[in-house]
Parts: structure tokens; sequence; C-alpha cells
């Protein structure tokens, strides 16, 4: 039974966009928007939800997609670094992040920008404090989050970001 | 690493879940939020025929009060306990040990109150992946016979590192199990069965409903601290939660509960008797904290990224650093 257990279609709505995919239901969320929908900007790092490189947005909040089933995101608004920029270029957290060097190798930054979205969503104006919070579920092994923290607060404030 | 194929149900009612659960018994899993189950299926520790969703049952979720019980639906999420008016005002210690579960990302859409009280007992030698444990012989909890952290122990020692766990026991509450024949009510403590590699007293056909807390009585106070290296994400290394009772000025009533120390959450009696009738000073205190000490120091083993030693030591400091605490929100 288990070998062969069969697969459903699902209907995934993505960056406004809604999709039915074929999967079967051991499918991550994470394996679906990378292999169904070539969705490649969110990233697989530790596979477990330790690192939060994986993180995209369910219904505006931040969620682990590697621990969350393709087959359990049904019904759920799911937001990728894809949806972020408009047609009027960069979301401001991507170009804050950008102008304040708070990339380096940029494996983490998809999970960094979309959780702090949803901050700035909760928290339009955070702190340092609050925006390392928000990031403290999110590893990044090359920045040491200074300039990553900076570009959020940075982006949460009304002047040039 | 890809999940292991199983078959999958999300039942849209409770009674659709518990015959599903009457059928297949042990061949499925339970799934709640899946934050602990789906890292488990990946490692390859559990290989379920089918895994049972409780999403679509929202008959499981919310927090009613009824007199002086508040019930919690076993699939609220952690964030929702975090974030409801009489959970704050009433149960600070349960918001504490709430908030240090994983992260935001966690607790506020996938993490559950139920799947958090039964997060599988954990162990630095067992939560590993599949090609990092084919190494060596299989321990007990991995369906082999010895144990590789206490090379003579014929038992499982993994740890309870739910958060959850060991403040619901500080506070006393109850949990609701049902099956397709009726539901028993039991208290925390009985949910455990004690045994690291078969940590819950939970039928395969049983699944857990709701979880019952009392309001506590005027002049209490309670609170959860837990030890850990990274501020996020880590479980436990030791967490201690407590709920004191002050009247006229002295102690009433102390539940102290004490978690990674074992394979169950482990209730300090002794604190209770040490501390009853006495004015809450630094040395009533240290007493009680010494006695929480010696009780979990041979329950404690090397099954964490830190030292057992360190742990046994560090037992005291988290019981004072929660009594201290409750003990000022009582005032």
């Amino acid at each position: 039974m288990s070998n062969k257990a069969p697969k459903v279609v699902i209907e995934l709505k993505v960056n406004g966009e809604e999709h039915d995919i074929l999967v079967p239901p051991h499918l991550t969320l994470l394996e679906a928007l990378r292999e169904k929908l070539e969705l490649t900007g969110t990233k697989e790092g530790c596979g477990e939800g330790v690192c939060g490189s994986c993180t995209v947005l369910m219904d505006g909040r931040p969620v682990r997609s590697c621990l969350t089933l393709a087959v359990e995101a049904v019904g759920h608004e799911i937001t990728t670094i894809e949806g972020l920029a408009g047609p009027e270029g960069l979301h401001r957290l991507q170009d804050s992040f950008v102008r304040h060097g708070a990339i380096q190798c940029g494996f983490c930054t998809p999970g960094m920008i979309l959780t702090a979205k949803a901050l700035l969503d909760e928290i339009p104006r955070p702190g340092e404090q609050e925006a390392r919070e928000a990031i403290a579920a999110n590893i990044c092994r090359c920045t040491g989050y200074t300039k990553i923290v900076e570009a959020i607060v940075a982006a949460g404030g009304d002047d040039d970001a | 690493m890809r999940l292991p194929a199983f078959d999958y149900l999300a039942p849209g009612s409770l009674k659709d879940a518990l015959e599903v659960l009457a059928e297949h018994g042990s061949a499925a899993v339970v799934q709640a939020g899946g934050t602990d189950l789906v890292p488990r299926l990946r490692q390859r520790l559990v290989r379920p025929d089918l895994v049972v969703s409780l999403k679509n049952l929202n008959e499981l979720r919310g927090i009613a009060r009824e007199g002086l019980t508040l019930r919690i639906g076993a699939m609220t999420t952690l964030k929702e306990v975090m974030d409801h008016d009489e959970v704050q005002g009433q149960f600070p210690g349960l918001v504490e040990a709430m908030a240090s579960v994983g992260s935001p990302h966690i607790q506020h859409r996938t993490g559950a109150i139920g799947g958090n009280l039964l997060l599988g007992t954990r162990c630095l030698q067992y939560n590993q992946s599949e090609w990092w444990r084919s190494g060596r012989e299989h321990c007990h909890k991995d369906g082999g016979q010895v144990c590789h952290v206490l090379p003579d122990s014929k038992e499982c020692s993994a740890s309870c590192q739910s958060d959850g766990a060991v403040m619901l026991v500080a506070l006393g509450a109850q949990v609701v199990l049902r099956n397709v024949s009726g539901e028993r009510v039991i208290k925390i403590p009985e949910l455990f069965s004690g045994l690291g590699d078969a940590p819950f007293s939970l039928t395969p056909d049983e699944l857990l409903t709701e979880i019952r807390l009392f309001l506590p009585p005027p002049g209490t106070g309670m609170s959860y601290r837990k030890l850990r290296w990274r501020s996020s994400i880590d479980f436990p290394l030791v967490s201690a939660g407590t709920m004191v009772t002050l009247s006229n000025g002295k102690f009433d009533r102390v539940r102290l509960a004490l978690g990674a120390v074992g394979p169950a959450p482990l209730l300090v009696n002794e604190a209770d008797k040490a501390l009853r009738g006495r004015a809450p000073d630094s040395e009533a205190i240290e007493e009680a904290t010494a006695q929480a000490g010696k009780k979990a120091e041979g329950s404690i083993v090397e099954n964490t990224v830190a030292p057992a030693e360190y742990r046994r030591k560090m037992v005291a400091v988290l019981a004072r650093r929660a009594l201290s605490a409750a003990i000022e929100r009582a005032r």
C-alpha cells in the first residue's frame, strides 16, 4: 500500500495564481513549489525546520515549507519570494537588502525577506530588537546578521530605505 | 531526502477520524501540525502506511470557558493559545511555554497544542538520519536491543522535551482521549507511560481531543523557564514549569515540574512538602530547588547536545528561576 500511494490533484494558490498540480501525498510544499511550479527561489537548507531558508508565507504568516505537506497547503494563499516584487520593481524590503549589503551568498535571503515581510505587516516600523526576534529562527552563515537587521529596520522606516 | 511514501487522509469530522483510526490502528500516524512528524518521517524514524491529518477538524480548535474550567481544543495553534485573553490573564506560565516552542514560524499555524503535548521523546543517538543510524546497531527505540547512551540498559532513556507537557503537568491539567466507543479523561501525568520508546499511554485508536485547565485560586503565580543554546527552535536541555499559590504570605501549594530529565515530565512533589506553610524567602527556595536537582540527577543522561553533568547542575538553577518568577506574580 505505502509504495503505491495514489497521487492526488490539488489546487495551490501561489503568488495570486491558482495551479492544479498532481502530487503524491508525501511531497512537501517546498518540493511542490520548486519541482512542480519551478519556483526555485525557495531554498532547501536543513530539511528539518531548523534553518528557515525554506520559509514561505501562508496566509501572510511565515511557515517552513519543508515541514508542510503540499496537500496541507490547499486552501491557503502561498507567497514565495517570486511574488514579492510588483510591476514597479523590487519590494522595499528587497531594495533595502540590496542597498544595505544584507546579502552575501543569498541562500538564506528569500526566507529572511519573507519572514521580515510578515514582521512589517504586523509591526510597520520595527525596532532592532523586534527585527532580531523576528529572524531568530532564520540562520545566515555569511553576514553576521548586522546588515540584515539594518536592512529590515530601514525598510520599516518611511524615508529612503 | 524525500519523505517515504504514504497514503493520506484528512477526515472532515471527528467521528470519521476516529473510525479511520479504529480501522487502521498502528499502521496509521496522526498529524496535527506536522512539525514533529515530518522530520521523523524524513529520518525514517516512523514509516506509516497512512497519515491521518486533523487539519479539517474544526471541532478540535478553539478555547472555551466552562465554569472554572478552560477547555482548549487539541488542534488550537500555539499562537492562538498565547494570544487568548483568558490564557494571558490566568495562565501566563502557559503563554511562556508556548512562546518558547520552535519559533513564530511554527507557533502560528502548524504548531498545535495537542501535537506539542504528544511530541515524541528525543535522544541525540536516535533523532538522526537513517544513514547516520545505519553505522551501528539499532537502539531500543529504533527497533533494536541496545542503548547507545547507557550501554547496560535494557530500557530506552529518550527524554520528553515538550515545553507544553511540562507546564501542563505543573498546572495540574487533564486531557480528553477519544475513540469510537467513547472518551476518557485523565490527568496529564497518566498520559505518560514512563518508557522512552513508547512514551504515551494513548492506544493507537485514540485521539487526544482536548486539554482542560482549572482556573487557579487567587494568590497564584506561575512561570516556565527553559535552557537552550539558541533562542529559538532548540528543544529544552532542561526546563522547569511551576505554579505556586501563596496565602497570607506563605506557600499554600507548590507544583514544580521538570522537562528533558527523563521520558516523562518529572513532578517534584518534594518541593511542595519542603515549601508548604513557609514564607517565600531565599532559604526556602534554595531547599526546594536542591530537592529538584537531587530528584532529577539520576534520570538525566548523556542524550542532548549539552553534557549531562552540566544539565544536572542547571536543574536547580532553572527551578529557582521559575519559582522566583512565579512567586513574584503570586504577590
